[in-house]
């Protein structure tokens, strides 16, 4: 039997002699991590994509959407939705991304707007119609600039019930799989990118996030409000849920302090490049 | 019993060194996360201070690992080498990272995180964009890569929200 002040001293010579030996693993590990170098990419010790990874999961969802939908054919448009796109994103909780932020304008007849993960954003020529000032414009844009940088994209994939995306890319204990079996997963992938909508709390949350990059950069928050009560709420750009007059009333109270009135210089500018370009 | 040579003081003092030694040593591996990053864009722009308009000093590539010296209204100041920066905290992750080849005759790794590192680069990368386009042949990656070659200088957003009297504190 061990007596309780034998007991005592044991437990304390196994304490720490356990943190010695855990102290030796860890520098171990960390001496064989600082020496990796040259052709590296990152993966996180969790379940997440890597910004690298993010960004080519981005580009090939983006470029499946460009097969369907054309960009419109206007360079001084595309370097002015783009530039008010960089503009807002300078104002949000993710400034950067892998290799930042791109914005396009897409030929369509429906207003929608949808992002991609990495900060790939295309937005309607139908959606520009429809906005009336360049606040507007910005509020759409500066919703998906939201969705980005909470990353509602990869966390729909990462949840999809499609397909065996969790345990074999997310996984911490991958096993070997075969080119051809990857291939599928990111063909996948890039499926439930496109074709998942975002929840209601996705969408709140994304609103919340774009009323806080337009105050920043100076836009009214307002805008938001606007836009979404033109848009009939079967052909949401933001998807099927939650119903315009519910986002609606949860701006309201965002933005009451807020002034309605469009800056004029903002829509001169805003109707010189759409309207002129006969969007 | 077992340690009937020691005296019941020595016991003590013994056992209190110990756990002082756990405690510290404990201590150290949280702390190290913490003041360590790692680079998550493709390239960073190191500046001289906490804005967009500072001048810039270097640049680092994705996956390099920096100390963390502060941190101010979204940017952080790393520590490179002998080289100070500051980048915007979104472009710096924390944690534990695993870095390693992205399957271009890449080296195997020897760390802990053997299986981790075994699918960096598998999900989704140059290599498996090159197949998809050889599947599907008719994706759209030219307008892709034709909207990512646009760059556009700081000074362009400055005058872009200048010339309509946008008041914006990033440009302060």
């Amino acid at each position: 039997m061990f007596s309780s002040k034998s007991f005592l001293f044991s437990c304390a010579v196994s304490l720490g002699v356990l943190s010695a030996v855990a102290c030796q693993t860890i520098n171990r590990s960390a001496a064989s991590f600082g020496q990796m170098t040259g052709n590296e990419t990152l993966i996180k010790a969790t379940h997440d994509l890597t910004p690298r990874q993010e960004h080519y999961l981005g580009r090939s969802i983006l470029a499946r959407i460009l097969t369907e939908k054309q960009p419109v054919r206007s360079e001084v448009l595309q370097n002015y939705v783009n530039q008010l796109g960089q503009y807002l994103a300078l104002h949000s909780s993710r400034t950067a991304t892998f290799k930042g932020y791109r914005f396009i304008v897409i030929d369509d007849s429906a207003p929608t707007a949808l992002s991609a993960p990495g900060g790939f954003v295309a937005v309607s020529s139908a959606m520009l119609r429809l906005s009336e000032n360049e606040d507007e414009l910005a509020s759409v844009l500066a919703h998906e600039i939201a969705h980005v940088a909470l990353r509602h994209a990869e966390q729909n994939i990462k949840n999809s019930n499609r397909m065996a995306f969790g345990q074999q890319i997310f996984s911490e204990v991958v096993q070997a799989v075969t080119a051809s079996r990857n291939l599928l997963v990111f063909s996948e992938a890039i499926s439930v990118g496109i074709n998942s909508t975002f929840n209601k709390s996705q969408e709140f949350d994304a609103d919340e996030g774009a009323i806080e990059i337009l105050k920043r950069a100076g836009y009214s928050g307002r805008a938001l409000y606007q836009v979404i009560e033109r848009i009939p709420d079967s052909a949401s750009f933001f998807g099927k849920h939650p119903r315009n007059k519910e986002r609606m009333l949860r701006i309201q109270r965002l933005t009451q302090n807020e002034s309605i009135a469009p800056q004029p210089l903002r829509t001169q500018r805003y109707l010189s490049f759409v309207k002129k370009n006969k969007i | 019993m077992g340690f009937g040579f020691m005296t019941q003081n020595k016991v003590y003092a013994v056992g209190l060194f110990f756990l002082c030694f756990s405690g510290v040593a404990t201590g150290q591996n949280r702390k190290t996360p913490d003041t360590s990053g790692v680079i998550a864009v493709s390239e960073a722009v190191l500046r001289e201070g906490s804005s967009f308009l500072s001048k810039p000093l270097f640049k680092l590539r994705y996956g390099t690992r920096v100390n963390k010296v502060t941190n101010r209204n979204g940017w952080v100041q790393i520590r490179h080498e002998d080289k100070l920066g500051w980048l915007p905290e979104s472009a710096l992750q924390d944690g534990v990272y695993i870095l390693r080849e992205v399957g271009r005759g890449g080296k195997t790794s020897t760390s802990m995180y053997k299986n981790e590192v075994a699918t960096a680069g598998k999900g989704f990368s140059p290599e498996y964009e090159d197949m998809m386009k050889n599947r599907e042949g008719k994706l759209n990656y030219e307008d892709v890569n034709a909207l990512e070659k646009k760059a556009f200088e700081m000074s362009e957003l400055v005058n872009f929200a200048r010339e309509v009297r946008l008041n914006s504190d990033v440009f302060k």
